[in-house]
C-alpha cells in the first residue's frame, strides 16, 4: 500500500500489535479526512494528524495493559492526575503485580509526566531539540578530548613510556627532541632509571615487488624498540645492535598487517628477501599484531649510521624509553642530568651545554594540541550553559502557563513534594530525551570533526563515541537537569491558588531576565572568541610568504640507492628532469629542491663565516638548509637582492657556492655586502673535505618556508649540482591554469619507471595544510558561537513574546490612554534591550579578563583586538533586536478594544 | 433523548457494568454516537465532534486508541456492513454497540444524570 512517509513514521510510534489491528483503518480514515478537507488546509491538517497519531502512539506504548477495567484516556489524564496526587487511587489495582505504594506512585507520576509532555509536543520538542544541540556538540567534543588527551596510550604500562629530550644549560627554555646515536648508546649503557631505550626515525623506502614500485613507510630504528613497548615479535626477532653496524647485512622486520596483506600471513617468510630502496633486505622478524610505532610504519630497518662521520653533534633520531620499575619521570630526569653533565665534561666540543631529561610519551604527543582542545571543550560547555538557560526559560514560561493546573492540584490536596517530584520527573524525561537525541547529533558532529581535523592532530584513531562519552553525556544532562529544572520546579510547586501565581509575577519575570542576561553574556564570550580566531586567520592568510605559490605544482620522490649511489648519477637525473620540465609546453619555469617551501622535512645545521672568530661550542648559528637547482628561485619567483643565484656553471668541479637569506646577511654581515665572503657549513658530503669553504654568491629575501606564523629562520641554499641530494621535490610553474600532473608523471616514467612519485599537489595546497589547525579551531569555535547565537536569539524571542502576551492588558490600556504604536514598539524593544546590554557588558568584561587563554592560538592580533570587541557586541545586539522585532511589532499593532475584550 | 432506558444497572450483571464506570469523555461520546447507528472511522469522528459541539475534537489517534480498547473490552463490535471507502474503494469497517456496550452507556448516562440532578438540587453552578 502506498502510504505517505510522514504517516508511516507517525504510525511507527504505536506498538506493533496495535499497528497490526488498526493501521490500515487509520490510514483509510486519514485519507478520507484529507480528501474532505480544503486543499489549502491540508498541510496544516497533516501536521495536526501527525502529532495526534504520534501522541496516541506513545501513550499506547507506555500505558498499562488493559486487564478488564477501563483506563483513563489521554483526554482525562489531567483530571485523574490532579486527583491522584491527593492519594493512592483504587484504579491502580489493575496492575498485574502488586508493588509498594511508593513504586506505584512513582510509576504513576512517571506516566503522568510523560502524558503531560506529549500533550504539549511543541514544548517537549523545543526543549529536547535545544538540549540535544547542546549535549550533542559537547558529547562530540568530549569524545575528542577523551580520545586524544585522556585515554591512556594503547601499550602495556603506558605511564612508564617516556621520550628523551635535550635542553641546554646556557639557553634556558630551549628544548630539542632529537638525539645523537653515541649519546643514546651511552644512556642505554649507564642510565639505571630507564629499563630500555630505542632511537627511531620515520622514512620512506621504495619497495619493488613483482616489478611494480611503491612507497613504503618504514621506521629506521636502533635495537630495543619492541622491548621498550613491552612486546615480543610475532615471528623471528627484533632489530638488534649488530644489525645497526655500518655495512652489516641489511635486514628488515615487517609489521603484522604488512605481513598479512603482502605475504598472506605465511610463517615461512623469515629468511626471505625484500627489495627496499634498491637493496635486498633479509626478513628477520614480524612484529606483533596491532603494533605500529611510529604510526603507519609497515616495516622497520636498522639505522646504520657512520658514527665517525655523524657523531655526537649529529642529532638525527627521536627516542622512546621505558622507565625502570619504581622510577618516575622526575627521578629519571635527575639521573640523566648527572649523566649528561659528565658527558659534557668528557666531550666538551659537542656536549658542553647539552642536558637530557625525560617526559611522558603521551604528554609529548598531546602537548601541541592540549591547550586548544581544552579551550574548545570549555567553549562547548558554554554552549551547554546557553542551551540550559534557554531550557530553563522555556520551563519557566510553561510553568507560568500551568500555574492553574498546579494550583488545582494543590487545592485538592497534592503535597508540594509530590508536585515537585512530578515536575522533576518531567524534566528528567526531557533531559533523557535530550541526551539520547544529543548522542545521535554527537555522532554526526564527530564524523564532521574527524573529516575536518588537520592531519597532524595526534591520536585521532582513539576518538569515538564510547562508553565514557555516554557516561559524560548522561552526567552532563543530569547536571543540566539540576540547573534548568530545579529552581523552576521549586517555584512552580510552591504556587498557591490565590493570586496570579509566582511564575507570572515580578520575581518570575526577574528570573527569566537573569537567565536571558547570562545566556547573552555567554554567547558574547563565544562570539568574541570566534571573532578573534577569525581575525587571526585572516591575518594569517594575508601574510606575505616571500614567494609566489600560484600556478606552481610540486611533487616529490626519492632516488633509490641502487643506480643512484654515486653523487654524479642523481645530479644527471635532476638536470635531465629539470630540462624536460622546462621544455614541456605550457611551462613557464621549473626547478628542483631538497624540500622547498612547505615540504615535509627540514635540515638545520650551523654556518660559520671565515672572517669571524670561531664561536664557543654550542653557540654556533643555526640555519635551515635547502639544496636547489638553478631554476628553483625563478619558479617560485624569489627575487635576488644581491649578487646572483645558481647557474648551470656551478658544478662539482667549480668552486663551492652558497646563496643566503636576508636574515642571515643581516645577522653576520650587517651593513655590508656579503657577496664574495666565505663561510664553512656544518653539513658535509662525501666528496668535500671538512675544510671546504663555500663562497657566498647571492642574497635572496627571507621566505616563510616552514610555517606561516613563525618568523622566517636564517636560510642557506646550496646547489644540487654540488651536493646531490637523493630526496628531491620538483616545482613547475605553468602558464595559465594548465594541469601539470600528467606531464610530470610522464617525464618521471620516461626517466626511470621504478621511481614512485610521493605526492603531486599544488604548492597552494601544500601551504593550505599549514593553515589546517587554525582553520579547524576557527571552524569549531565559529560553529559553537553560531549555535549559541541562534539559541540566544530563539530564547530572547520566546521570552519577549511571552512577556508581551502577559502585558497585553497593560499595553492595551496604555494605547487606550493615548500611547501610539511607535511608543509601544519602543517600550517593548527597551524591555529586550535591558538584558541585552547588561549581557553585553558582562560578556565583554568576562571575555576581556579571560582572553589571554586564546593568546597561543592567535596570530597577528592581540587577544584584546579592538575591532573584534566592537564587532561581536554589535552582532549580538543586532540579533537581539531582530529577535525582538516580531513580538514588538505585534504589540504596537494591538487593537486596544479587542485586546481588552479578549483579556 | 429516548434512546436510553432508566439508569439502572441490569440486575443480572450489575458488577460487570459498574467496572467500566465512570467512562472517559471520548469513550462516552464514542458509545453515544454508535448507539444511534453503525459508523466507520471518519464518520465517527464527525459524529463525536458534532454531538459534543466540538468539545471532543477530531483526534484520530485518541479515537483509534478508544476503538481498540472498547473492542477489546467487549463493548463494541464490527458490523457485517461493507461499503466502499472513497479513496481506494476498499470496504470500510463499520462499528456498532453490542448489548454490554449499551448497558454500560446507559449506566454512565444515568450516573451523569444523577450528578446533574444533585448539582441542581444543591444550587451548584449558579
Amino acid at each position: 500500500m502506498n502510504v505517505e512517509l510522514w504517516l508511516r513514521l507517525a504510525l511507527a510510534f504505536f506498538p506493533q500489535d496495535f499497528r497490526r489491528r488498526r493501521a490500515d483503518e487509520m490510514v483509510d480514515t486519514v485519507e478520507e479526512m484529507l480528501l474532505r478537507s480544503r486543499p489549502e488546509e491540508r498541510t496544516k491538517l497533516r501536521l495536526r494528524i501527525f502529532f495526534q497519531i504520534t501522541r496516541a502512539g506513545l501513550a499506547e506504548r507506555f500505558s498499562a495493559p488493559i486487564v478488564s477495567a477501563a483506563i483513563p484516556s489521554t483526554t482525562t489524564v489531567t483530571a485523574t492526575a490532579a486527583a491522584s496526587t491527593a492519594g493512592p487511587q483504587p484504579s491502580h489495582t489493575f496492575h498485574k503485580h502488586s508493588r509498594s505504594p511508593f513504586m506505584d506512585d512513582l510509576i504513576h507520576d512517571l506516566k503522568s509526566a510523560f502524558h503531560s509532555l506529549v500533550r504539549r509536543p511543541a514544548f517537549a520538542l523545543m526543549v529536547v531539540a535545544t538540549l540535544a544541540v547542546g549535549l550533542g556538540t559537547s558529547a562530540a567534543m568530549f569524545g575528542v578530548v577523551h580520545g586524544v588527551l585522556l585515554k591512556p596510550l594503547p601499550f602495556d604500562d603506558p605511564d612508564r613510556l617516556v621520550m628523551i629530550f635535550r635542553h641546554f644549560s646556557n639557553e634556558p627554555g630551549r628544548e630539542e627532541d632529537n638525539m645523537s646515536l653515541p649519546d643514546l648508546h651511552d644512556l642505554q649503557e649507564k642510565a639505571t632509571t630507564l629499563e630500555a631505550i630505542a632511537g627511531f626515525g620515520r622514512s620512506r623506502s621504495t619497495l619493488v615487488r613483482n616489478g611494480e614500485p611503491s612507497l613504503l613507510i618504514t621506521g629506521r630504528v636502533t635495537n630495543g624498540l619492541l622491548e621498550v613497548f613491552g612486546v615480543a615479535p610475532h615471528l623471528g626477532r627484533d632489530i638488534e645492535l649488530d644489525d645497526a653496524v655500518l655495512d652489516a647485512p641489511k635486514v628488515v622486520m615487517l609489521s603484522h598487517s604488512f605481513w598479512q596483506t603482502q605475504f598472506g600471513g605465511d610463517p615461512s617468510v623469515i629468511g626471505d628477501v625484500l627489495q627496499l630502496s634498491g637493496d635486498d633486505h633479509t626478513i628477520v622478524g614480524v612484529a606483533p599484531a596491532g603494533f605500529q610505532y611510529p604510526s603507519d610504519v609497515e616495516a622497520w630497518v636498522p639505522w646504520q649510521i657512520d658514527i665517525e662521520g655523524c657523531g655526537r653533534g649529529c642529532h638525527l633520531m627521536d627516542t622512546v624509553a621505558r622507565l625502570a620499575p619504581g622510577a618516575d619521570p622526575g627521578s629519571s630526569s635527575r639521573e640523566l642530568e648527572v649523566l649528561s653533565a659528565a658527558l659534557g665534561k668528557q666531550f666538551p666540543e659537542s656536549n658542553i651545554y647539552k642536558r637530557f631529561a625525560v617526559r611522558q610519551l603521551k604528554q609529548q604527543q598531546i602537548a601541541p594540541v592540549q591547550s586548544a582542545l581544552w579551550l574548545l571543550m570549555g567553549a562547548v560547555l558554554l554552549v551547554v550553559l546557553v542551551a540550559a538557560a534557554n531550557v530553563a526559560n522555556l520551563v519557566l514560561v510553561r510553568g507560568a502557563r500551568r500555574r492553574r493546573e498546579m494550583a488545582i492540584r494543590r487545592a485538592v490536596g497534592a503535597g508540594r513534594a509530590r508536585l515537585f517530584r512530578q515536575l522533576m520527573l518531567e524534566n528528567g524525561l526531557l533531559a533523557l530525551g535530550g541526551a539520547l537525541a544529543g548522542l545521535l547529533i554527537g555522532q554526526g558532529v564527530l564524523s564532521a570533526f574527524l573529516r575536518l581535523a588537520p592531519s597532524d592532530l595526534p591520536r585521532l584513531d582513539a576518538v569515538g563515541l564510547d562508553v565514557n562519552v555516554l557516561a559524560f553525556t548522561v552526567v552532563l544532562s543530569a547536571v543540566v537537569l539540576l540547573v534548568f529544572g530545579l529552581a523552576p520546579a521549586l517555584r512552580i510547586a510552591n504556587v498557591e491558588l490565590r493570586g496570579r501565581g509566582e511564575a507570572g509575577t515580578l520575581r518570575g519575570r526577574r528570573s527569566r531576565r537573569v537567565l536571558l542576561t547570562a545566556e547573552l553574556a555567554l554567547t558574547l564570550v563565544l562570539l568574541l572568541g570566534a571573532g578573534l580566531l577569525l581575525r587571526s586567520f585572516v591575518s594569517m592568510t594575508e601574510v606575505d610568504l616571500g614567494f609566489a605559490p600560484e600556478r606552481v605544482t610540486r611533487f616529490s620522490f626519492l632516488l633509490p640507492d641502487s643506480g643512484y649511489s654515486e653523487p654524479g648519477a642523481s645530479i644527471v637525473f635532476s638536470n635531465q628532469l629539470e630540462q624536460r620540465l622546462k621544455d614541456t609546453p605550457g611551462v613557464e619555469a621549473a626547478g628542483l629542491a631538497f624540500t622547498g617551501p612547505f615540504g615535509s622535512s627540514q635540515i638545520s645545521s650551523t654556518i660559520q663565516p671565515l672572517d669571524r672568530p670561531e664561536p664557543a661550542p654550542g653557540e654556533e648559528l643555526d640555519a635551515v638548509f635547502d639544496v636547489v637547482t638553478p631554476g628553483f628561485f625563478e619558479t617560485l619567483q624569489i627575487p635576488v637582492t644581491r649578487g646572483r643565484v645558481f647557474a648551470d656553471s656551478d658544478t662539482r668541479e667549480a668552486p663551492l657556492v652558497l646563496v643566503i637569506s636576508q636574515a642571515l646577511a643581516d645577522r653576520y654581515y650587517p651593513g655590508r655586502n656579503p657577496v664574495g665572503e666565505r663561510a664553512k657549513v656544518g653539513v658535509s658530503f662525501d666528496f668535500d673535505d671538512d675544510d671546504s669553504a663555500y663562497t657566498i654568491i647571492g642574497v635572496v629575501p627571507d621566505i616563510r618556508a616552514y610555517s606561516v606564523t613563525d618568523d622566517p629562520k636564517p636560510a642557506v641554499y646550496m646547489a644540487q649540482a654540488q651536493t646531490s641530494s637523493p630526496y628531491l621535490s620538483g616545482f613547475v610553474r605553468s602558464r595559465g591554469g594548465v594541469d601539470m600532473r600528467p606531464a610530470i608523471r610522464e617525464h618521471m616514467r620516461a626517466l626511470d619507471p621504478l621511481i614512485p612519485l610521493r605526492s603531486v599537489e599544488t604548492q597552494e595546497a601544500a601551504i593550505d595544510e599549514a593553515y589546517g589547525p587554525q582553520r579547524f579551531y576557527l571552524a569549531l569555535l565559529g560553529a559553537f558561537a553560531a549555535i549559541a547565537l541562534i539559541l540566544s536569539a530563539v530564547g530572547l524571542y520566546g521570552v519577549i513574546a511571552y512577556l508581551v502576551s502577559q502585558r497585553t492588558r497593560e499595553l492595551a490600556v496604555r494605547m487606550a490612554l493615548g500611547a501610539n504604536g511607535p511608543s509601544i514598539l519602543r517600550l517593548v524593544l527597551a524591555d529586550a534591550l535591558q538584558p541585552t546590554l547588561l549581557g553585553v557588558f558582562l560578556g565583554l568584561t568576562g571575555a576581556w579578563l579571560g582572553a589571554t587563554v586564546l593568546d597561543k592560538l592567535l596570530f597577528g592580533i592581540t587577544a584584546h583586538d579592538l575591532t573584534t570587541y566592537l564587532a561581536a557586541p554589535a552582532i549580538l545586539i543586532a540579533c537581539a533586536l531582530l529577535a525582538t522585532l516580531a513580538p514588538a511589532l505585534r504589540a504596537s499593532r494591538l487593537e486596544p478594544r479587542v485586546a481588552l475584550q479578549e483579556e | 433523548m429516548s434512546l436510553t432506558r432508566p439508569a439502572r444497572p441490569s440486575p443480572d450483571r450489575p458488577q460487570e457494568v459498574d467496572r467500566y464506570l465512570p467512562l472517559s469523555a471520548v469513550d462516552c461520546h464514542l458509545l453515544l454516537a454508535l448507539s444511534r447507528r453503525e459508523l466507520y472511522g471518519y464518520a465517527l469522528l464527525q459524529a463525536m465532534s458534532d454531538d459534543s459541539d466540538g468539545a471532543v475534537g477530531m483526534d484520530i489517534g485518541a479515537l483509534y486508541r478508544a476503538l481498540d480498547r472498547l473492542s477489546r473490552q467487549g463493548l463494541i463490535e464490527t458490523s457485517d456492513r461493507r461499503e466502499a471507502q472513497p479513496t481506494r474503494g476498499k470496504p470500510r469497517k463499520y462499528y456498532r454497540l453490542n448489548a454490554l456496550g449499551r448497558e454500560v452507556l446507559d449506566a454512565e448516562l444515568g450516573r451523569l444524570r444523577r450528578v446533574v440532578e444533585l448539582a441542581g438540587w444543591q444550587g451548584a453552578g449558579s
